[in-house]
């Protein structure tokens, strides 16, 4: 049941981003337009078709008795999902924010001591061994890691 | 010629220059087991080095990388269902659902079998493909080449075969997703909202991980289990072998349909590894077991993707047209050793040339064995809890993503696109054709506008279009048909028995 219902919504989304593409298209030059224009159109036909069976689809599913069973184990795992795409999220933020090296060690360090449930020498162990590899890796490279906005290390 | 092959393999197995192969192999697999990194990679790296070297070893050390990058590359996408580069996405179909199955090691073991004999018939066909190259070569123009793209494509149709709806709108959006950037025929950006870091479209590696590594981690995560289902690893590499062996005509023809598409240039060696996995998928028996743990769909793109090596360098050394960024470096080291690429590499400087086919045979060998001898222990990763090796593997894979373009942006998208591949994943809408789409929209835009602007609408009765055309026809029908012929098989014998 809860499939059903996101699945329509992640139909109108598509929806949206293949008639903006048709949209955007349009004042494209015209060399530059027709692959991506007619692509779109095909597309929002589609997006369309699927939108409409999902809807019927979902009105099926309302009838059915199962769905409050099935909705609440959507729901537990959901969370859980939620939780650690949270975790990688924050990590990216921070790394905007604070700059790659800052966030790499304090994600590791705050990752396996809450989540990993790892004592304080083994995170240190863990984390000072990973960055050792990626300042290595960066060096053999000739990377420059991103210093976010606060332009730290 | 025999003679002159002898000479140049006397020559790469001289002990002053046989170590530097092993160094290549060594950074070769190294970069093929890091999820993210290419061949480019590995190639920047060993560049400098290869300066001032004689061309048998700088070519040892340069082509050592490139043979078995295609090898090494299976362990992320067998065990962790990430692709370790483009040109093992198809192997994490088949290969990770065996590995949560605790098959990780047989799945190896058949992959790096297949990707010895894949290697090996890379390096054959390069051989023989010298004297008749020229003519193989121009016979792919731009309509010829649209047309291997719509091959491509079309493996969309045969990867979301149950579900064909959601499969087309993916293989859609993945095209959408190519068209981001730079327009190829008028200097426009496309979908770029004026952020520079689109200006040259989407890396490909930020996509794969995006749409593969992403959710996959998250649900580990959420789940909070192992990658392996099993708590003791099944069957070993030697299974995996037989099974390999078992398929050798799989194996066979799926190695030579790599060489086959690898000496087309342009068109790209991510896309090998699909095409011979949907034909694998589309020619066999009982291809219903495909995408839930099938070893041929394991064997089909490793064979392939090593002998596309092979196949790739014969238009990049005999008429200097780089098929992808790992061999255009690979002509800019072949200049810093003092070599010009061209039909020179097939008169004075055919040792050269036979010294590369040496290598691309022996670092096959070579690296198949070290993987093979170290893939039991390796398969052991999929027992470790995903709290253990995920916050490990994230960093990995956003080191990865963002040395693709070494900008803050590969980062932010690699989270974008994952959220989008881990949506697809919760709702059951296949990621494969995303891929495919994203990996082939720039190639179809890019032929399809010199066919129409050079012949018009003429260059669809060209006999090139004509056969490849056919070619899609058969292999979308021969699913249906041999399905049909098996079921009418099964109908007969039961009949017959009742």
């Amino acid at each position: 049941m809860a499939k059903a219902k996101y699945s329509i919504y992640f139909s109108i989304f598509l929806l949206v981003i293949f008639t903006y593409a048709v949209i955007d298209a349009l004042t494209f030059a015209k060399l530059a337009r027709f692959f991506p224009l007619y692509i779109a159109a095909i597309a929002v036909f589609f997006a369309l078709m699927d939108l409409i069976l999902n809807i019927y689809r979902y009105l099926k599913l309302r009838k059915s008795e199962q769905r409050e069973q099935e909705d609440q184990e959507d729901t537990e795992e959901f969370t859980g999902t939620v939780r650690y795409m949270i975790w990688i999220i924050g990590y990216v933020t921070g790394i905007y924010i604070l700059g790659f090296m800052i966030t790499t060690t304090l994600f590791l360090v705050l990752f396996l001591l809450f989540e990993t449930k790892f004592g304080i020498i083994k995170t240190s162990v863990s984390t000072a061994i990973t960055i050792g590899i990626i300042l290595l890796f960066g060096n053999m490279m000739n990377l420059y890691w991103p210093k976010g906005l606060l332009n730290i290390f | 010629m025999l003679e002159a092959a002898i000479e140049a393999l006397v020559m790469i197995l001289d002990p002053q220059r046989l170590p530097f192969m092993f160094l290549g192999i060594a950074m070769g697999l190294i970069v093929g087991i890091l999820p993210g990194l290419s061949g480019t990679v590995g190639m920047s790296i060993l560049l400098p080095f290869v300066y001032g070297m004689d061309p048998y070893t700088g070519m040892a050390l340069l082509i050592g990388m490139a043979a078995v990058l295609h090898t090494g590359d299976t362990f992320p996408s067998v065990l962790l269902g990430i692709p370790g580069s483009s040109g093992s996405q198809a192997t994490i179909m088949d290969g990770y659902p065996l590995a949560k199955s605790g098959n990780a090691a047989r799945a190896l073991g058949a992959a790096f079998f297949s990707s010895l004999v894949g290697g090996i018939i890379g390096g054959i066909t390069l051989f023989l493909a010298i004297p008749v190259a020229k003519p193989l070569v121009l016979a792919f123009g731009s309509p010829e080449l649209f047309m291997l793209a719509v091959l491509g494509l079309s493996m969309v149709g045969v990867l979301a075969a149950k579900n064909a709806r959601h499969g087309l709108l993916a293989g859609l959006l993945g095209l959408m997703l190519g068209t981001i950037g730079g327009a190829p025929a008028v200097s426009e950006y496309r979908y770029t909202f004026d952020w520079i870091y689109l200006f040259n479209g989407i890396p490909l590696a930020v996509v794969a991980l995006g749409l593969f590594a992403f959710p996959e981690m998250v649900d580990l995560l959420a789940q909070n289990r192992k990658i392996s289902s099993k708590t003791k690893l099944e069957g070993s590499w030697k299974d995996g072998i037989v099974d390999a062996i078992r398929n050798k005509w799989l194996m066979f023809r799926s190695a030579v349909t790599g060489s086959l598409i690898g000496f087309v240039p342009g068109l790209g060696g991510s896309v090998v590894d699909w095409i011979s996995y949907g034909l694998a998928k589309q020619t066999v028996k009982n291809s219903d077991s495909f995408g839930k743990g099938d070893i041929r769909g394991v064997i089909a793109p490793e064979s392939a993707n090593n002998a596309k090596e092979g196949g790739a360098l014969i238009p990049t050394l005999l008429f200097s047209i780089p098929g992808s960024g790992t061999t255009a470096i690979l002509l800019g080291g072949l200049t810093l050793m003092g070599l010009q690429a061209g039909p020179k590499m097939v008169t004075t400087d055919l040792p050269i040339t036979l010294s590369i086919i040496w290598t691309l045979v022996l670092a096959n060998i070579f690296g198949a064995i070290a993987c093979i001898l170290l893939s039991k222990p390796i398969a052991k990763f999929s027992l470790i809890s995903a709290k253990k090796l995920v916050p490990f593997l994230l960093v990995l894979l956003l080191v990865g993503a963002y040395q693709s373009t070494r900008h803050i942006g590969d980062m932010f998208l690699f989270v974008g696109i994952g959220l989008l591949g881990w949506i697809m994943k919760r709702l059951d809408w296949p990621r494969a054709p995303l891929l495919i789409g994203f990996v082939l929209a720039p190639a179809a835009e890019r032929y399809l506008w010199i066919s129409m602007s050079r012949y018009g609408f003429s260059w669809l009765t060209n006999t090139g279009v004509v056969i490849i055309g056919i070619i899609i026809i058969l292999i979308l029908s021969s699913g249906t048909i041999i399905k049909k012929l098996n079921k009418d098989k099964k109908n007969n014998e039961m009949s017959s028995i009742s």
